[in-house]
């Protein structure tokens, strides 16, 4: 049985009148690709910075490695790797220095041969000895995901780490991610405004919008094609969801937005909701099936720059 | 711990800005020392104008015990911005680059990451206070010779003699690097407010500015508020250079007239420099790191 990497419980941030976070549950288990999926602002880098001890909780309780993480910070964090957002690194310094300065603050001795190994692995290693602010965003970018890498962490948390990356950028940092998972075992969290990438390479997803939850599932279920959203409105929602909760329609069920229940099921299986919706008394206002999950997103969070992000 | 503190000052040490400070100290030194090298008899005269009349003195009043007094009265008001270059970009240097993030998600505690931060900070002040004292005392022995030191104060005149004097140097530069560390402790503390440095170098210069202007004011309303202003102590190595007499009015070697007093200002500079790590152990542990 697979351990559980990371297990969230109704993780809460409140900045001032702002609730960037809001009950989060979900966990990542050993091996998962897991995609986290948001417009900018719906709380993803506010959750992984909790998750590495940079923001403290209002509430809730985070486990890594079945360890709380407020009592043993330590511990879990030398098994941790990240990237968060840009990856600044100090660039009065070259690659190779800035890499052997964080490998000796994560607590490993590594040899000049290792830190090579790792700047070939990311494509740097012609330009090690080169300071930093030489380097192109793309550069960067592979420079902080080597600094992630270099003390060999069981779990690599990579926030947006397609921002500002040309294609071919994007394309590296994708392969890179799909080597570390298959390759090398490892258990990654990425994070991304953009359903395209979360697709090529996560093995489970977890949606959240304005800090909340949305949907999470496996990636090979919410990405299939015959598999589709329904949203159902009705006279009594509450009078509904007791009614699916007790009928086989219970596996079905998603997080509930505010003012419609949510199932996931096959598309041909949408008539026989309708009618066993009738049998069970539900008075039905509405039953909008949605063609995909990036429909079903566009749908459910509102507003153009939502629109942008994921047609980007 | 330890590599933590490497760390730092290898940071410290292999950023351009560190060697401003150096530069800066070791530009006015030597235009002081060439100064007095070339017109030292002229300033002497002036200095003495009103004594001369009175007093006869022999030997070489611009020595270089002299010199380094000089030296320390004129450069000890502008050291603290040197220092604050450095100590109040140690926390906000970081958030400004976004390496605080990435430095924090390192298996480190904060208060050692604050602690290694701050001594760094400290080795960095006495470097400079080290660098100050080889060019103002030992580089002033060297062009100038060594002789009796012939000091005027307010309302009466010091004669220290040759061999009673380096000692108060030591002891001097001492209490300076503990003056400045205050002031290094003080920027560092205010770093922990903004993500670029320019706002917590520029608040602790006005801090000092400020306090200064108020413990040098004759205001009896500011009175009671002086003795606990650290400014009021940062000038307290003076008082090396004030010696006891005796009944005759003859200096007494190897005393300082008001030890008390150094004593009180070493303590309060002390409890200014824990009391401002310790609010910035206390604000970075509570702090969520947005930059």
């Amino acid at each position: 049985m697979m351990q559980q990497v990371i297990e969230v419980t109704g993780l809460t941030k409140q900045f001032k009148n702002i609730t960037a976070v809001n009950d989060l549950s979900f966990s990542v288990r050993e091996g998962d690709v897991y995609g986290f999926l948001g417009q900018n602002g719906a709380g993803k880098s506010t959750t992984i910075r909790m998750l590495l001890t940079l923001i403290s909780p209002t509430s809730g309780h985070i486990e890594l490695f079945g360890m709380p993480l407020h009592s043993h910070r330590k511990e879990i964090l030398q098994q941790v790797g990240a990237v968060i957002e840009k990856p600044d690194v100090y660039k009065y310094l070259s690659a190779y220095d800035n890499l052997k300065l964080f490998a000796r603050l994560s607590g490993v001795k590594v040899t000049e041969q290792k830190l090579m190994q790792q700047l070939e692995m990311v494509g740097l290693a012609a330009r090690a000895k080169d300071k930093v602010q030489t380097y192109s965003q793309g550069m960067k970018q592979r420079l902080g995901i080597a600094i992630a890498l270099v003390h060999d962490p069981k779990l690599i948390i990579l926030d947006e780490p397609t921002n500002g990356l040309d294609p071919q950028g994007i394309a590296d940092i994708r392969n890179l991610i799909l080597h570390l998972s298959r390759e090398m075992k490892k258990t990654i969290v990425v994070s991304s405004h953009l359903l395209t990438e979360i697709e090529q390479v996560a093995t489970k997803v977890l949606i959240i919008d304005q800090g909340k939850k949305i949907i999470e599932g496996e990636s090979a279920e919410l990405f299939d094609p015959a598999q589709t959203i329904v949203e159902l409105t009705t006279m009594d929602n509450v009078f509904s969801l007791q009614q699916l909760q007790q009928s086989s329609w219970q596996k079905n069920l998603q997080p509930q937005r505010e003012h419609a229940l949510l199932l996931k099921l096959d598309r041909k299986l949408i008539p026989q909701l309708h009618r066993d919706l009738v049998n069970m008394s539900i008075e039905v206002l509405s039953l909008q099936p949605r063609h995909s999950l990036e429909d079903y997103f566009l749908q459910v969070t509102s507003g153009n720059q939502h629109v942008d992000a994921f047609t980007n | 711990m330890w590599t933590l503190l490497q760390i730092e000052l290898y940071k410290i040490f292999r950023r351009p800005r560190t060697y401003i400070a150096f530069v800066a100290i070791t530009a006015l030194i030597t235009i002081v020392q060439l100064g007095l090298k070339v017109d030292g008899k002229e300033y002497a005269a002036f200095v003495m104008a009103d004594l001369s009349n009175t007093l006869q003195i022999d030997g070489k009043i611009i020595n270089g015990y002299f010199v380094c007094y000089v030296l320390l009265q004129l450069l000890l008001v502008h050291v603290p911005l040197l220092i604050a270059l450095i100590a109040a970009d140690m926390i906000s240097g970081e958030a400004n680059m976004g390496t605080l993030r990435l430095l924090l998600t390192k298996p480190i505690s904060r208060t050692q990451f604050i602690l290694a931060k701050f001594f760094a900070a400290t080795i960095y002040t006495i470097l400079l206070l080290i660098w100050l004292a080889i060019l103002a005392l030992f580089l002033s022995m060297w062009i100038f010779g060594t002789d009796d030191m012939f000091l005027l104060k307010n309302n009466y005149a010091v004669q220290i003699e040759n061999a009673d004097i380096f000692w108060r140097y030591a002891g001097a530069f001492c209490f300076a690097a503990l003056a400045m560390i205050t002031v290094a402790a003080l920027g560092f503390f205010l770093s922990q407010f903004a993500e670029n440095s320019i706002g917590p170098i520029v608040a602790t210069m006005s801090i000092i500015v400020f306090f200064t202007i108020l413990s040098t004011m004759s205001i009896p309303i500011f009175n009671t508020i002086k003795p606990y202003l650290f400014t009021t102590h940062m000038v307290a190595w003076k008082e090396f250079f004030d010696v006891k007499v005796n009944a005759a009015n003859e200096t007494m070697r190897g005393t300082i007239q008001r030890p008390d007093r150094l004593l009180n200002s070493t303590l309060i500079l002390l409890a200014h420099i824990v009391f401002f790590v310790g609010a910035s152990l206390y604000v970075f542990k509570k702090k969520d790191v947005l930059s």
